[in-house]
């Protein structure tokens, strides 16, 4: 088989198949009134399991990604407070981000234990890298809040 | 493609589409498009954190810029945002990025005639090649009827667009060719409106499949 023939490229709103038991949505496609729809332009695979087969659609680009929450994040130090410091995240995973994502690290989300006794100045200065994980979005400040992981 | 007996499929052509993706450097994703002689280059910025003031927290919020050739923008150049705006909104699965922002610059590089229709195509083009999500992908179509003798032309050109007794642009959806916006400018009857527009749902199929061709190249390139 050559090689335009193993390859099934799609369109947006392609109708692919129908939605049941059998064929499940995955990544890249939608499921609309009993049939699944491509949502990117690009190859569609077929991943084929026990007696389920997983329709995905990997886009012809790389797609752009937005942290969220539960996301492990690698961000660097900007701003230094007695409050809280500000972030700017670099890489989601282990991805790295075309353009960063402001976030805010709170004085008590920086360890589990000893709270209270926490100096800002002294745990983090600008330029640090620190791994946090994305726990929220706030619409007034703008930015993600994050939780400081002990590496 | 369906075709009804009584007109020639000639009369479906449109002006020669020409497409490159990638063309900036910059951008997610990027599209030049040219129809016939009217050229234009969209760029998509998305999705990226929203400005405070634009910013909708349950769905992503579509920015649309549009620059003409020469000079600032006019009230005619906002209306095309507007209409672009309005068009890649229905088409664009807002809700899969909720509080951010997708922004679509558009340039005019040449008009020949049928902006609206062209900038529309090349920044469908343009969020395909960026991979936002999206619902379906978008056909518009322009065409007018002319003064003496009545006919409907598609696509035409800024010679043929001085005989125009009405102009109108029409947007298609891929999935039911469905329309998702219509511009329309001088006089015509209700069955003449209606005529266009099933003459352009017709031939908005031709611009459906330039996008096939256009992604298949691209994914073996790829």
């Amino acid at each position: 088989m050559s090689k335009d023939k193993d390859i099934i490229v799609c369109v947006p709103g392609q109708r692919l198949c129908v939605s049941d038991k059998f064929n499940i949505a995955g990544p890249g496609t939608y499921e609309q009134q009993g049939y699944i729809y491509s949502k990117l332009a690009g190859v569609i695979k077929l991943i084929q399991k026990e007696n389920t087969r997983t329709i995905e659609v990997h886009g012809i680009t790389e797609q752009s990604i937005v942290p969220a929450p539960g996301d492990i994040v690698t961000a660097m130090v900007t701003i230094v407070n007695q409050r809280f410091c500000k972030c700017s995240i670099k890489c989601i995973g282990d991805i790295v981000l075309t353009r960063p994502y402001r976030g805010i690290l709170r004085k008590e989300d920086v360890r589990a234990i000893d709270k209270d006794n926490i100096q800002m100045y002294k745990s983090f200065r600008p330029g640090d890298i620190i791994l946090a994980r994305v726990v929220s979005f706030i619409l007034s400040e703008k930015c993600y809040v994050i939780i400081h992981i002990k590496v | 493609m369906d075709m009804s007996e009584e007109t020639p499929q000639s009369e479906y052509i449109l002006r020669p589409m020409n497409c490159e993706l990638n063309q900036l450097s910059m951008p997610d994703g990027s599209a030049m498009l040219m129809q016939g002689n009217t050229a234009v280059i969209a760029g998509i910025y998305g999705p990226v954190e929203a400005k405070l003031q634009k910013m909708i927290y349950d769905k992503a919020s579509v920015e649309v810029s549009y620059s003409p050739i020469k000079g600032p923008t006019k009230v005619d150049d906002r209306m095309t945002e507007m209409y672009i705006k309005e068009t890649c909104e229905a088409a664009i699965i807002v809700t899969f990025h909720p509080a951010t922002a997708i922004c679509i610059n558009v340039q005019e590089l040449e008009d020949s005639g049928g902006m609206l229709a062209c900038t529309i195509n090349a920044a469908c083009l343009a969020l395909i090649n960026a991979g936002i999500p999206m619902k379906f992908t978008i056909a518009a179509i322009n065409c007018m009827i002319q003064k003496d003798s009545e006919d409907i032309i598609l696509d035409p050109d800024n010679i043929q667009l001085q005989e125009a007794k009405a102009e109108f642009t029409f947007a298609f959806d891929s999935m039911d060719k469905n329309v998702i916006c219509c511009y329309t400018t001088g006089c015509f009857t209700e069955t003449e409106f209606l005529k266009t527009m099933d003459r352009c749902k017709q031939a908005s199929q031709y611009v459906f499949d330039f996008y096939r061709n256009l992604v298949k190249k691209y994914a073996n390139v790829i």
